[in-house]
């Protein structure tokens, strides 16, 4: 991470969010800077699935912004464009890793074809370059490049979330948000993972939100940390900081509960 | 002339009314002060041996010191340039950056990142810096083969490793990016004669260079050996 960068790639201003009357998000300020990875922890409905979902555009806050810094059309807030328009400013800037990777994955292509179809959608039409590019991106990913033509449901889950990561990666996006990445995994394929995903994001300089409940995921990956509790951001600060030295109750019980860290 | 000498007089580390106390919401809210009111200065070329009894708070200093632990008031003077930097009043990133080129730690144990090979782990604090791979991979390896670490073992991870050679591991780290301030927490605990005596030479060729070191040591030959001066961790009141 070069920390000379003066401007925030991602600013949350304000955010807020309701589904009917229960308040899912309040008060919601963060900014991410190119290269940082950021994790979120919390206890499940505390809100960070919905935090990640705003800024993806999947979700629409019910108050304030999303700013990004787009390569093409300078600080955008993203909480207010349409999908159409959201495509046009922010293109392949930002990538989006689900848990569970059959969420984030074309189950009736090939593998190939799934690292393929984001590189066609940007514009690229060189059939021979396409499969170069996604035979390549197998190899960085840990995937044998002989299986480009299978089909991702004879993969291992472990396989699977590499090449939905390599889907998400082949078209350069400086910011990607994973929700709960290694969730559904062995812990020998996590760590496998988490090697791949620290490599790659100091690699490619790739900004991450990370969300998580595995406080050792979090102290692996992540340079900050931000914890939430129903709906709120309680306690940040550099991960080492938060988890060496929790200031909140939560985040006290949260540290405590762990075996060892 | 001058400017040697006004660099001579500022310190490269230094806290002013440091406090530092831990509320435990567990125990309805306990509130431990550990440290108040730390006056400590560190020159280059000077290393500060922290005395005190176990449970005293040197660790808690030290770790405060990092901005691991943050402080609950007073602040910590970090020269850089020409200016000083309070890590009391910093945001993350400044703090990054200051890890990154000003204030090393070597704290007594190596947090093992799983499959990640001792020469790259040695190596990463200068790929930070943006030093070129095959560069910061070499300058790792001399440091490994001065500190005896066998090269059969630069290529494996130091999940595995014993105490002693993953503490080896840990100062190579600490030391590689030439920081000019440092935080040593019992670097020779674990190790033998020998290895004792490199880690020494190491940080007194660091102190040569002008580094500012700070250590939390109980072993009293090395704490001979490294100290220039003492500081007395001063008695912390009882918990308020």
């Amino acid at each position: 991470m070069n920390l000379d960068q003066p401007h925030p790639l991602l600013e949350v201003r304000n955010l807020g969010k309701s589904f009917g009357d229960r308040r899912v998000l309040s008060d919601i300020d963060l900014a991410l800077w190119p290269g940082e990875v950021l994790a979120i922890v919390g206890e499940s409905g505390s809100g960070k699935t919905t935090l990640l979902r705003c800024i993806d555009g999947q979700v629409a806050p019910d108050a304030g912004e999303v700013g990004f810094r787009s390569r093409s059309h300078g600080t955008v807030d993203l909480a207010g464009l349409s999908e159409s328009q959201r495509r046009r400013v922010i293109g392949s800037d930002l990538g989006y890793v689900h848990q569970n990777p059959r969420d984030g994955l074309r189950l009736d292509l090939s593998a190939g074809a799934n690292i393929g179809e984001p590189l066609l959608q940007a514009g690229l039409r060189h059939y021979g370059r396409i499969r170069e590019i996604a035979s390549d991106w197998l190899a960085k990913v840990e995937i044998d490049p002989g299986r480009i033509d299978e089909p991702p449901a004879r993969f291992s889950g472990g396989m699977q979330q590499r090449l939905q990561i390599a889907r998400n990666l082949v078209t350069g996006p400086r910011l990607v948000l994973m929700d709960e990445p290694t969730g559904g995994l062995d812990v020998s394929v996590q760590a496998r993972l988490l090697d791949l995903l620290r490599r790659l994001a100091a690699d490619l300089d790739l900004a991450v939100i990370l969300v998580t409940h595995d406080l050792g995921v979090a102290r692996l990956l992540a340079d900050r940390l931000m914890v939430m509790q129903a709906g709120r951001i309680i306690e940040s600060g550099l991960t080492d900081q938060v988890l060496d030295d929790p200031h909140q109750p939560y985040t006290q019980l949260l540290v405590s509960s762990v075996l060892q860290l | 002339m001058t400017d040697m000498a006004t660099e001579k007089m500022l310190p490269a580390l230094e806290t002013r009314r440091l406090a530092k106390s831990f509320t435990l919401h567990a125990r309805e809210g306990l509130r431990l002060a550990v440290l108040s009111d730390i006056d400590l200065a560190a020159h280059a070329g000077e290393c500060v041996v922290l005395d005190g009894p176990s449970g005293a708070g040197k660790s808690t200093l030290m770790r405060t010191l990092y901005g691991n632990y943050r402080a609950d008031a007073g602040a910590i003077l970090i020269r850089k340039d020409d200016t000083a930097v309070d890590l009391v009043q910093a945001t993350p990133r400044q703090i990054l950056g200051l890890r990154r080129r000003t204030l090393g730690y070597i704290s007594q144990f190596l947090r093992v990142i799983p499959r990640v090979p001792t020469i790259e782990i040695v190596a990463e604090p200068l790929l930070a810096l943006g030093i070129e791979r095959q560069a910061a991979r070499s300058r790792a390896a001399a440091l490994l083969e001065r500190l005896a670490l066998p090269q059969r073992f630069w290529d494996l991870p130091p999940a595995t490793f014993s105490g002693g050679e993953q503490q080896r591991v840990n100062i190579a780290r600490g030391l590689i990016a030439g920081h000019p301030i440092l935080l040593v927490d019992e670097p020779t605990a674990s190790l033998d004669p020998a290895n004792r005596a490199t880690v020494i030479a190491l940080l007194a060729e660091a102190r040569a260079r002008g580094t500012a070191i700070i250590a939390i040591c109980h072993e009293e030959a090395t704490r001979a050996a490294l100290a220039t001066r003492f500081y007395s961790v001063p008695l912390r009141e009882q918990a308020a």
